[in-house]
């Protein structure tokens, strides 16, 4: 990784990336509850359910990855924070998902 | 002081000082500027302090009618209104304003004149704003303007005309404090004070500068698009012409909910940056601090569904919003458990500001706990509109906010003045104000609770409400005296107070290091900072600092010079030199007044003349920055003059300023897109103009233009600036092809505004694109003309970057939109 672990944008990127997440989800749902024809058809085994759940998947290996490579690779405080940051995002991004489980859209 | 060190102290004063007598209206010190933002923002608390009493007047019975239900609403608007946007906001920002140079050891912010702009352009807001009182048409749709109320149809008045501008024009100088604050705590921290150094307030500031950015945008961008609404018949928010009024619910919100967080976090900075001085040790937990202060920045971005969780959107997107707003209370829960292990493991010091540290707590907790109950849906559902949720608010506000800010005045009354409170008077009226604000609104969860909803003008007897009102009423009044009692101390102390001595309540801040009230120039020299705790740990401080013995502590000819260092381990990087004392924001501030009036009176033509001359001023601004012979230095050993770097402040303060120009324009495009799917009458409606085929040849000779620049610059990089302005005139002439051909588009095409929604969308769409085109075109023309009189040249390359990064921008923007407008609907089946 180019960006040094110890560079202050280290500090943003880890709660930016559950942003992207979030609006992701948020908008995603809205977009599908407006196109989706029988949007809770199929109960909690839906393609937005699924989906959103590997997105979250997705998101919270990524950050699990970044936190643990900074929190290895930082000997300062800024890093030891950024790391803080990631697993701050990815804490959020499971949080925010949890509804996924058991909840259909659009209702 | 020794000679030298008097004279010293003589030629700062010289090159810093305010102008005398109305000439002070020209300051644009820090320290001026920032005492004024708090000076006003206090006198609009205090208006806003009466329209809540007329409130509670009007309630404290049954079925009284002291004023009819039209003035009552402009009352409540009008108090809510007046203490979020014209109190709290600009009193913190004027306070961080004029602590952030003192506590990072640099002599003033990054850009006086932009922060002098901003407090003109706050003053006349405010002022134009609450004039609409003084005629009883106010605006009176409520502090957030919901539509469809506040639309012509059911608004026909002028009252969300007054609201809509004047809070656009108040919010610029929240943005331009916002980009200042940005680069200041970045780029000009005394050297040695890297970022594990810095005061925990500068986080929280810089926090909430950057929330600042992003979260106005969207409120700057809706009243835009309602104004638009009901003076031009365009579509964005009437529902039955293909708008819809939840699009200003989401707006609203996207700035409503972390403005929140934007009073809290340095009001939480102030809490934290008093609690080690009087728990006498450091604060516990630092690094989680600032974890928090960063995770509670973003988070309280995704909050702001949970005001509209009775509109009717699905379950499982409200439960995105409910677990965002509980999991905001994390981080908010670590810093008052940090403060109170702070607090635990020191010796306390029980001074005056310390009652209204412990004020905080109690209320603010109690505030917070109310937040996690209303971050729950079903109870959400049962209390929403009732005074339960005015009650929270309060406790959250006032306690969040209110109790920090007074304890952070009375801290802080001894840097501003050289004197210090009465211990009588600034007991009495943090016990009225305490005992009176929960006597108000302990009571008024009740209230909410038995059903009571807020914003009615009166209610029947017998509902139960009657003891509780008139008790709420009361201690309102209680709060007020409260306030009286405390203004009164303020006032005495500057005849009565005892005088300060050096650093009276041995703080471990460099902003103690000076004189009291401080000098125009802060430190007669810079010092190196080696611990975050600087005036504990380097206790000579106050005496080098005094005799020159840090950077700078020379005769500066009379130039204002600061240090720019780097953003993470403030190295030193470059010297900068500051402008002076300057008409320019108050000229400026005055034409945008004009223009903002003009609107109001709806005389366009009028308006659109003082636009074109606040351009002009803008430009003549422009010309006298950056590497102008008037801002010539001396050259030095110490560091570079900005005008020889490639990345000086200024390329930085472009950098935040466009973070928050995307900020609006991603709004754009997400009201947009949320008309496209979200509301039930919008439909694409083609046009003969913009297509993509129009725009993709509009858009050749931009790009060409921003390409050129960027080849200059980079050409300029490697020490060539042979043709340089001729070079220039070439991207000139190539941004001018573009804005014809746009214009062109624009006009010759069949756009109908005001009867299809996607027209209106497009018309604010090609406005921000020229706006953007326009700037860069004309911008470019002035670095030719600077290029050809050596203002610009491999010496002195500084611009360059400056305006390429703005070019850069103005591509992005526009082949983003041609992307949106053109291929988005087209892949949707819409056109």
């Amino acid at each position: 990784m180019k960006l040094p672990a110890e560079h202050p944008l280290h500090l943003v990127i880890g709660l930016t990336i559950w942003s992207a997440f979030f609006i992701a989800a948020y908008g995603g749902l809205s977009v599908y509850c407006s196109v989706a024809v029988e949007p809770d058809a199929g109960g909690l085994k839906n393609p937005l359910n699924l989906g959103l759940l590997a997105l979250t998947a997705a998101t919270s290996v990524l950050l699990g990855i970044l936190a643990n490579w900074c929190w290895r690779s930082a000997k300062k405080f800024p890093g030891k924070v950024s790391a803080g940051v990631y697993i701050a995002g990815l804490i959020a991004t499971v949080g925010v998902a949890i509804p996924i489980i058991f909840l259909p859209p659009c209702v | 002081m020794t000679d030298k060190a008097a004279q010293l102290h003589q030629d700062l004063a010289r090159a810093w000082g305010n102008l005398p007598g109305w000439g002070g209206l020209s300051a644009v010190n820090h320290t001026s500027v920032g005492l004024r933002f708090m000076v006003t923002g206090v006198i609009f608390f205090l208006i806003g302090g009466v329209l809540a009493m007329l409130v509670r007047t009007q309630l404290a019975r049954p079925e009284q009618e002291l004023f009819s239900p039209d003035v009552y609403n402009q009352l409540f608007t009008m108090h809510g209104t007046v203490m979020m946007f014209l109190f709290a906001i600009p009193v913190l920002e004027g306070l961080a304003m004029y602590l952030i140079p003192k506590m990072i050891g640099a002599r003033d912010l990054a850009y006086p004149r932009i922060g002098a702009l901003g407090y003109f352009c706050y003053l006349f807001g405010g002022i134009i704003l609450c004039s609409s009182m003084l005629w009883s048409i106010a605006p009176s749709s409520g502090w957030f303007m919901y539509t469809p109320l506040s639309d012509a149809t059911f608004s026909p008045g002028r009252g969300p005309d007054f609201w809509l501008l004047g809070i656009t024009f108040v919010e610029i100088s929240a943005v331009s404090a916002g980009v200042e604050l940005v680069v200041t705590i970045l780029r000009m921290r005394a050297p040695g004070m890297s970022l594990q150094k810095m005061p925990v307030f500068c986080w929280y500031i810089l926090a909430m500068a950057l929330m600042i950015l992003f979260g106005f945008p969207p409120l700057i961008l809706a009243s835009i698009m309602l104004e638009l609404e009901r003076a031009a018949g365009f579509i964005f928010f009437d529902g039955l012409r293909g708008g819809d009024p939840l699009l200003w619910q989401h707006l609203f919100w996207l700035f409503g909910h972390p403005e929140v967080y934007i009073i809290f976090l340095p009001a939480a900075g102030i809490i934290s940056t008093m609690i080690p001085v009087f728990a006498q040790r450091p604060l516990v937990g630092y690094g989680w601090i600032v974890l928090a202060i960063i995770t509670m920045g973003f988070i309280s971005f995704g909050l702001w569904v949970h005001h509209m969780f009775t509109v009717g959107i699905p379950h499982l997107a409200q439960a995105f919003f409910s677990v965002a707003s509980m999991l905001v209370a994390v981080p908010t829960g670590i810093q008052i458990f940090a403060w109170l292990a702070t607090l635990w493991s020191g010796k306390v010091r029980f001074e005056l500001p310390m009652l209204w540290v412990f004020g905080f707590l109690v209320i603010f907790v109690c505030g917070g706990l109310t937040g996690v109950m209303l971050a729950l849906v079903p109870f959400d559902w049962q209390v929403h509109d009732s005074y339960f949720v005015v009650a929270h608010m309060h406790y959250v506000l006032v306690g969040g906010m209110l109790f920090p800010l007074i304890g952070g005045f009375y801290y802080w009354l001894p840097h501003f003045s050289g004197r210090m409170p009465s211990q009588t008077l600034g007991k009495w009226g943090f016990w009225l104000i305490f005992i009176g604000f929960n006597a108000t609104f302990l009571l008024m969860h009740l209230t909410g609770l038995l059903g009571m909803p807020r914003r009615v003008y009166t209610y029947e007897a017998g509902l139960g409400w009657d003891w509780l009102n008139l008790l709420s009423s009361v201690g309102g009044f209680v709060m007020a005296i409260g306030v009286a009692v405390i203004i009164l101390d303020f006032l005495l102390h500057f005849r009565f107070g005892t005088p300060a001595s050096t650093n009276p309540w041995k703080a471990d801040t460099l902003e103690w290091a000076m004189d009291t009230p401080p000098s125009p120039y802060n430190f007669a020299s810079i010092p190196q900072i080696t611990s975050r705790h600087p005036m504990w740990d380097q206790p000579d401080l106050p005496r080098t600092i005094a005799a020159g013995e840090g950077l700078l502590g020379r005769s500066s000819h009379d130039h204002r010079e600061v240090l720019g260092t780097s953003a993470s381990n403030a190295e030193i990087r470059e010297l900068i030199r500051l402008p002076g004392n300057s008409w320019l924001p108050l000229q400026l501030a005055a034409i945008l007044a004009v223009v903002c009036i003009c609107l109001l009176l709806r005389a366009y033509w009028v308006a659109l003349g003082a636009a074109v001359l606040s351009f002009v001023w803008v430009f003549r601004w422009v010309w006298v920055a950056g590497a102008h012979p008037a801002n010539s230095m001396e050259p030095t050993d110490i560091a570079p003059a900005t005008t020889q770097t490639w990345s000086g402040i200024g390329l930085w303060g472009m950098g935040v300023t466009l973070l928050a120009d995307a900020a609006l324009y991603l709004s754009l495009i997400f009201g947009w897109f949320y008309l496209w799917t979200v509301a039930p009458q919008w439909q694409f409606s083609p046009t003969s103009s913009l297509t993509a085929q129009t725009m993709f040849w509009c858009g050749l000779p931009l790009t060409l233009a921003a390409l050129g620049h960027w080849l200059l610059t980079q050409r300029l990089r490697r020490k060539n600036d042979a043709n340089l302005s001729a070079g220039l005139w070439g991207s000139f002439s190539l941004g001018v092809m573009h804005l014809i051909a746009l214009i062109w588009i624009f006009f010759s095409g069949d756009l109908s505004p005001r009867n299809h929604p996607h027209h209106s969308v497009l018309v604010v769409t090609v406005g921000y694109l020229v706006l953007h085109s326009g700037l860069a075109t004309i911008t470019t023309g002035l670095q030719a003309l600077r290029a050809k009189r050596g203002f610009i040249s491999a010496q002195r390359p500084y611009e360059m970057p400056v305006l390429q990064m703005f070019w850069i921008y103005t591509a992005i923007i526009y082949w983003l939109a041609f992307v949106c407008f053109t291929f988005a609907p087209a892949a949707g089946g819409a056109m």
